[in-house]
């Protein structure tokens, strides 16, 4: 399921901010945060992630109290994966599956709570079926799924 | 070439989210979520994309942010917001990894969650081994 980016109506020309400065050129004068911001929604527009992950750090530094500024920045901000102590003890959802594949289409179109082969809730509001399953203690984080039709192996 | 992996867990294929089929289907704890989320693994996506009612679950409650483009999907043009959300990969075997995932967040996304590529798998070492369903993860 490709997802793509599309451009949206801007009255911002791109010709007038110069190149972005993943093009190895110089980056646009400062003019004003909100022009700066266009610019990076312009580069998100042509998939340009790189660049705009570079564009958000120079705006950074140009505007660092304006806050839309840092939220993006740091949402674009390429992440670090680490390695952390385990949390939970290790278990397969084999049987969570099995039962999916058995009393998945009895359910179709309500989300289940699954904790091994137990039903902890299931309702057609997600945040409901949570808030009811959270009522059952479980040694480890149950399963959320949208129940639909399984193929069969 | 012989790469050391940190973690695995069993990925699932062919299985329906509701009406979705998932080809490849992985498990994820997202954010402060109580509950474990299935994700369409998605090399092809650019990002990962996350119903609304599942950010809000894991903590990321928000409104579409006109700054952001939106997405063109098979769907149509889905407008929302750039979120950057925990996401822990919870090992079967060795150790869990977690990675702070940039997210495309929409309560106009009708799809499954997806595990998509920018910000993302970009930034952590995986494989699959179809001969037993594995997915394997660990730090770039």
């Amino acid at each position: 399921m490709p997802v793509l980016l599309e451009a949206p109506p801007t009255s911002h020309a791109p010709d007038d901010r110069g190149a972005d400065i993943s093009a190895e050129t110089q980056p646009p004068a400062p003019v004003s945060a909100e022009a700066d911001l266009a610019h990076l929604t312009e580069l998100l527009a042509d998939h340009d992630i790189d660049g705009a992950r570079a564009w958000s750090q120079e705006l950074l530094r140009r505007w660092p109290e304006n806050t839309e500024v840092t939220h993006l920045a740091y949402v674009l901000a390429p992440p670090v994966a680490r390695v952390v102590p385990r949390k939970y003890p290790p278990r397969r959802r084999d049987l969570e599956w099995e039962w999916l594949k058995e009393h998945g289409p009895e359910y179709a179109g309500l989300w289940v709570v699954l904790y091994e082969d137990r039903l902890l809730a299931a309702d057609p509001d997600p945040a409901k079926a949570l808030a009811e399953a959270r009522k059952i203690p479980c040694p480890g984080p149950p399963l959320l799924h949208l129940a639909g039709p399984v193929r069969k192996k | 070439m012989i790469r050391s992996f940190t973690g695995s867990m069993r990925y699932q294929t062919e299985v329906y989210q509701g009406p979705h089929r998932l080809l490849v289907a992985v498990e994820v704890l997202i954010g402060d979520s109580s509950a474990a989320s299935t994700l369409l693994l998605d090399t092809g996506s650019e990002w990962c994309v996350l119903p609304e009612h599942i950010a809000g679950e894991a903590g990321y409650p928000g409104e579409i942010n006109p700054r952001i483009p939106p997405l063109h999907s098979r769907f149509g043009l889905i407008y929302g917001r750039i979120e950057r959300i925990p996401f822990r990969f919870v090992a079967d075997v060795g150790a869990e990894l977690v990675l702070e995932a940039t997210c495309f967040v929409s309560e106009e996304w009708p799809g499954p969650p997806v595990l998509g590529w920018k910000g993302c798998l970009e930034r952590m070492r995986f494989a699959l081994d179809p001969a037993d369903e594995t997915f394997y993860f660990a730090p770039l």
